[in-house]
């Protein structure tokens, strides 16, 4: 199959660049790993100011603005597993094959973002689940995954599926915290873990707001979070537990209980522990980027903390260091599905200026860019406190690259 | 922070767990993530660090103090593919 442009993945981003390509009439390849379009937005529902964040409808409504450009070929349930260059563009690799390639004059890469899991003792069993698939159970298949878990693990993507779990009826132990080790440390320490939970943002998530700016200081965060009582600290329903750490899961068959463990005061040992029944665990490590197409490309990328992970290092236009192959959504950093579809936009224009041979000055992106930064201000959830430090960051290292040789 | 029991299995496709890892690290003494990967086969498995793959950084950063969290290349093909679609790619590249 021949095309002008292939879009990898068929969530916020990629929808809307999907959209604003149809639009431009161009013939477009929209490739998801999944059945149903729409990516991380099926699953998301919370309360957000008065309204009701609703993404099964916001999905609807981008998808029903693709389905009028009848340029645009939907490809669901494929798999892009290779991407080279060829010729005319680029080559992509479909599992399963019918077409088997794509071969496309422009790329957009809209591949989203996967989950980090937190190693436990027993993890293996069944009822041990990443927090994202409960929240594809629940929200999407209305299937609930049991009657009483715990998510370990706190971070924005906790507490936003959590409060849907609550509101599905399901029961929690609250949000505990992930452990760690000298070899293994995948969310970082118990401080690493509560000062990302002070920079949260979103529909007052925080009652101790007022507390909140005094808890950049170390000192105040370590005292309050280390004598929160063990129960927790109620977070619009959702028990925040910020002393009390994961140890293992218990059961045999399957899950039927947690071991947690209180933390001392001040050098992060184990005070007590004891066990809590539930029939399921929520493994919470947050967001990361997925890099894979990016650097079988042999895309330059490079790690930014503040947007959780390896991206592709990009011009405003959204394109990344290889021509015609522009990268857009949770792919470039975790934001939320505001910007991420702001950022299919600009992507999509900035493929449509390639593609008719006009000009990427930088300059030219600025409304579109400008657009994008009034998502990020506008979004009900902010998954970096400092999520415009990575953005400069990025910028920075793009424009380096241009005195490259 | 607690330290998380030996036998917590970090690789789940292989089935490796930390206390595998930390043996194999005393008594082949890899020098690096890949070698511990070649040793352990941690990573290697079916889903070819799509799950673990933050895991596995974080033992090379604690065990090597490698810095780098990129380190780690990554192979086609990206998903698991059979050889049917494989064989039927190569008759339709141009």
């Amino acid at each position: 199959m021949a095309v002008e442009v292939a879009v990898v993945g068929a969530g916020p981003a990629g929808l809307a660049a999907a959209g604003e390509l149809g639009a431009a009439g161009f013939r477009v390849a929209l490739i998801d790993e999944y059945p149903i379009p729409g990516g991380r937005l099926l699953g998301q529902r919370y309360h957000w100011k008065n309204l009701v964040w609703d993404g099964k409808q916001q999905a609807e409504t981008l998808v029903d603005n693709v389905r009028q450009w009848h340029e645009v070929r939907w490809l669901l349930q494929r798999s892009v597993y290779d991407l080279e260059r060829a010729p005319s563009g680029w080559a992509l690799s479909l599992n399963p094959g019918d077409p088997s390639v794509v071969y496309a004059q422009a790329v957009v890469v809209a591949t989203g973002a996967t989950e980090v899991p937190i190693p436990l003792v027993n993890w293996t069993l069944p009822g041990v689940l990443a927090v994202g698939a409960a929240q594809v159970m629940t929200a999407v298949y209305g299937v609930a995954p049991g009657r009483r878990g715990v998510v370990v693990g706190a971070n924005p993507l906790s507490f936003a599926i959590a409060e849907e779990l609550l509101e599905a009826g399901v029961k929690l132990a609250g949000i505990v915290m992930a452990p760690g080790s000298e070899n293994v440390d995948v969310v970082g320490s118990l401080d690493d873990q509560w000062q990302r939970i002070v920079g949260l943002r979103g529909g007052g998530a925080w009652p101790l707001r007022t507390l909140g700016r005094y808890m950049t200081h170390a000192w105040v965060r370590q005292f309050l979070m280390s004598h929160a009582p063990k129960s927790g600290v109620p977070i619009r329903g959702v028990r925040l537990r910020p002393n009390v750490v994961a140890t293992a899961v218990e059961g045999t068959e399957r899950v039927t209980g947690i071991r947690l463990a209180r933390i001392a005061d001040h050098d992060e040992s184990i005070r007590e522990g004891w066990s809590e029944p539930v029939d399921f665990v929520c493994v919470s490590g947050g967001l990361r980027p997925v890099p894979d197409l990016f650097r079988i490309a042999r895309v330059k990328t490079a790690w930014v903390p503040e947007l959780s992970g390896e991206v592709p290092v990009i011009s405003p236009w959204g394109e990344t260091s290889q021509t015609g192959l522009f990268a857009v959504g949770n792919a470039i950093g975790v934001e939320s599905a505001l910007v991420a579809i702001a950022q299919g936009h600009l992507g999509a224009h900035g493929v449509t200026r390639y593609l008719r041979g006009q000009s990427l000055d930088y300059r030219l992106a600025e409304p579109d860019q400008h657009r994008i930064q009034l998502a990020r201000e506008q979004s009900p959830i902010a998954f970096h406190p400092k999520i415009g430090q990575g953005v400069e960051h990025l910028r920075a290292l793009f424009l380096e690259s241009l005195g490259a040789p | 922070m607690p330290t998380h029991n030996d036998e917590v299995i970090l690789c789940r496709c292989e089935g490796i767990t930390l206390g595998q890892v930390r043996a194999a690290v005393q008594q082949l003494q890899p020098t690096s993530l890949r070698e511990l990967k070649l040793v352990t086969r941690l990573g290697m498995g079916m889903c070819q660090g799509r799950v673990c793959r933050p895991i596995i950084q974080s033992v090379g950063q604690a065990m090597f103090q490698d810095r780098s969290e990129t380190r780690l290349a990554y192979q086609i093909p990206t998903r698991p593919v059979s050889f049917g679609d494989f064989v039927k790619a190569d008759d339709d590249y141009e």
